[in-house]
């Protein structure tokens, strides 16, 4: 019998080829045609045996081999933290002009509003030195700001969707409606596993301290793709990964020999019926058995050092808390997983904005600016793509009672902030820009799709290209849009 | 000169099939290293050179088992990662027959000292090199300075004093990361924000007078008008006591125009 792990290393050119290869050996060889099928094979082998260890090959050399996506889930508001607009303080109260808001749909918690008053973020903000001439960042993120010479702002982020659910859809996987692979997912179809012992895909989730929205395991989820590409959650309590443990009277050996039995059983079963999701299966109980060693591990601190807690804050000792999960996300990295997801849930400020918004912000501050410290000294920042971002952004006009202590903010999909750093990204710059009001984009918009073109193009892809078959179509992450956003790549002439 | 030299016999040893394919035994090789768990890939389509990082089995590799899985794949190895295992000088001498290797992470190697720097600088395509928190001393320093191909080097918590790696640092073209950030990064502080009513609406005359109330008492309620909570009607500036005004005015102005004082 191969040995076990092989499984998991067959590309799925290979698995592809292997079908295909079956197909013409059940034609028997009787035709010429069949017999240079069979050998132009072996030598489309031959070629790709060096190539990734699973999916499909780079279409050049990659700037970035990993990355580590903090969602910020509910919609921060860009006013309040990097959208600087200070001439608004001096329109205190006055109505939206009609000239700015320009028809735009409202979401049904405040098209029934009499009044639309503007209200400027109550928040100060600083000046902080990166490679450009400065970038204003609220009085709220001042650990992120002391990194800004490392990050590379968005300011002209939009999306389609106004709502929750489908935003969060149409920033994981690239469409509103649930079922496509995530991002995650597609890093994971297109890299491939950089260490067999990990999931190639993490997930790991804060509870935030505002309001939440669902967060769905379909966000993380594999759509069309096989299975193994879905994101693996960590859970913060109890063991991180559930089911992992033997139980209480099974040994290891035992459960290497039960599934050394399962595995021949599955084995016949894949060649019999050619279903990739055997394989799928029988690569995931090995993954299983292998992260019931490196998982514990994994989640084990005790190598991290008091330093460690000062930089992301004592909060990274209690687990399942933002700072605990950059931390753990920067031992995901630094273990060669290809794709952390990390979810900062209560970004949706309704109502008493100043309050939560204090309080979220304390929560991702210290620990989101350490991990881009961490990256950067042990020499993985360059490598690894870092983002930060909501679904969508925040609007300007106060929802419900405006005061000068306390406001709300609807859901605003014209124009949001993001940050991306390390993994060729070009570091120290802003791009884009909006309207006086920050409601409108009065330069360089960026849509979601751009983003993740870009962020493919760093990996190693052209977007347009790296693509899944499926009912009778070839589907793509950036569907039929996105543009690789050439200001923001290190060394490219834009 | 010499290096060069044997760095393009290997370049046109590595070129012999085809751009973008392995010699066999370079496959056999990989196929035996990925049977270890080890990460091996071509990250570039159209060059033969590999990727390889021990990430998955770190903690169980010594010089004899990164030897016995990598020396092999030496030639074509352009980037290699062998973070928090147990290598040490002991690994230099099938190291130095990486001629291709641009970057080498050695993270968290406690092994890696002064006597494994002052080896590896010899390769001649070394661009990038990662020492963070390995046993390197002020040793390392003038072997270090020696490469000329070194563009980066990162040495956050080595034993490195800082006028060690200050003279690594005064090295034009070499970039040194060793953890230290700027203490002060921000520029400017703005003024405390205040929040006043002050600019016209776009559009209307730009006369900070135009933006005072007409009236005295809200023409809803009759309540004192609140000087924050204004509105334009019909082209006057309309004050409020509350938020909620506004509304009700708006439902039938007529009814409501009666209590604004007249032009």
């Amino acid at each position: 019998m191969q040995p076990l792990h092989d499984d998991l290393h067959r590309t799925a050119h290979e698995r592809q080829l292997d079908l295909t290869r079956r197909r013409l050996f059940a034609l028997g060889g009787k035709t010429l045609a069949a017999g240079i099928g069979t050998a132009a094979l072996g030598s489309l082998l031959g070629r790709q045996a060096l190539a990734s260890t699973s999916g499909p090959e780079r279409h050049w050399a990659p700037k970035a081999k990993r990355v580590i996506y903090l969602h910020m889930e509910g919609g921060p508001s860009h006013l309040d933290l990097w959208d600087y607009k200070p001439d608004l303080r001096k329109r205190y109260n006055q109505d939206l002009p009609e000239s700015i808001r320009n028809g735009q749909r409202l979401t049904t918690m405040t098209s029934g509003q009499a009044r639309f008053p503007v209200a400027p973020s109550m928040f100060q903000f600083t000046r902080y030195k990166n490679r450009q001439d400065g970038v204003w960042i609220s009085e709220l993120m001042p650990h992120t700001g002391s990194v800004a010479d490392e990050l590379c702002f968005l300011h002209s982020m939009h999306t389609d969707a106004i709502n929750h659910e489908p935003a969060i859809t149409f920033c994981q996987t690239g469409h509103q409606q649930p079922g496509r692979p995530s991002l995650g997912a597609w890093t994971s179809y297109g890299l491939g596993s950089a260490n067999a012992n990990l999931p190639t895909f993490c997930v790991l989730i804060t509870q935030g301290i505002g309001n939440m929205q669902a967060l769905s395991a379909r966000f993380w989820g594999s759509g069309f793709l096989p299975s193994e590409h879905q994101g693996c959650r960590m859970r913060s309590s109890g063991d991180p990964v559930l089911y992992l443990k033997d139980p209480a009277g099974v040994s290891r050996s035992d459960r290497r020999a039960m599934l050394d039995l399962v595995k021949e059983f599955n084995a016949e079963e894949s060649a019999a019926s050619l279903d990739s999701e055997t394989r799928t299966r029988i690569a995931q109980a090995e993954m299983a058995y292998r992260m019931q060693m490196s998982v514990p591990e994994l989640s084990d601190l005790s190598d991290e050092d008091d330093e460690t807690f000062a930089l992301y804050g004592e909060d990274a000792r209690t687990p399942g808390t933002f700072a605990a999960n950059c931390l753990l996300a920067r031992r995901l990295s630094e273990r060669g997983v290809r794709f952390v997801q990390l979810y900062m849930r209560g970004w949706d400020q309704h109502n008493n904005l100043p309050g939560e918004m204090r309080a979220q912000s304390k929560a991702v501050d210290q620990a989101q600016a350490a991990l881009i410290k961490d990256l950067r000294r042990r020499g993985l920042l360059d490598e690894t793509i870092v983002v930060w971002g909501g679904e969508f952004g925040r609007t300007v006009y106060s929802q419900g009672d405006l005061s000068e202590t306390n406001y709300g903010r609807d859901h605003h999909p014209r124009c949001f902030s993001m940050w991306v750093a390390g993994g060729g990204f070009q570091p120290g710059i802003s791009l884009g820009k909006t309207d006086d009001y920050g409601y409108n984009i009065v330069e360089r918009p960026i849509e979601v799709h751009d983003l993740h073109a870009t962020m493919l193009h760093l990996l190693g892809f052209d977007h347009e290209k790296l693509v899944y078959p499926f009912q009778g179509r070839d589907y793509r992450l950036t569907d039929v849009s996105g543009k690789v956003v050439q200001e923001i790549v290190k060394g490219s002439v834009a | 000169m010499k290096l060069t030299v044997l760095s393009l016999l290997v370049l046109v040893a590595s070129c012999a099939t085809p751009s973008g394919d392995a010699p066999a035994t370079t496959v056999e090789m990989a196929a035996q290293a990925r049977a270890a768990l080890v990460h091996v890939e071509q990250p570039d389509p159209g060059s033969p050179l590999l990727q390889v990082d021990t990430a998955a089995i770190a903690d169980s590799v010594d010089d004899v088992k990164a030897r016995s899985l990598l020396a092999p794949l030496a030639s074509q190895i352009v980037d290699l990662s062998l973070a928090r295992t147990h290598v040490s000088a002991a690994s230099a001498d099938w190291l130095l027959q990486c001629q291709s290797l641009r970057r080498l992470d050695v993270r968290a190697c406690t092994r890696v000292d002064d006597a494994f720097v002052r080896a590896i600088v010899a390769l001649p395509q070394l661009e990038e090199l990662v020492l963070a928190r390995t046993a390197t001393t002020d040793a390392s320093i003038d072997a270090l300075l020696a490469s000329s191909s070194l563009k980066r080097v990162w040495m956050w918590k080595c034993a490195v004093t800082p006028a060690g790696l200050a003279r690594l640092a005064a090295r034009d073209g070499l970039l040194v990361d060793a953890g230290l950030r700027p203490s002060d990064s921000s520029a400017e502080v703005e003024p405390k924000p205040e929040f006043v009513n002050l600019l016209p609406m776009p559009g209307e005359p730009a006369l900070e007078a135009a933006l005072v109330p007409i009236n005295v008492n809200c023409p809803v309620t009759g309540a004192p008008v609140d000087a924050k909570r204004t509105r334009t009607v019909n082209g006057r500036v309309v004050g409020f006591c509350c938020n909620n005004c506004p509304k009700t005015f708006d439902a039938d102005p007529a009814k409501y125009e009666a209590a604004l004082p007249k032009p």
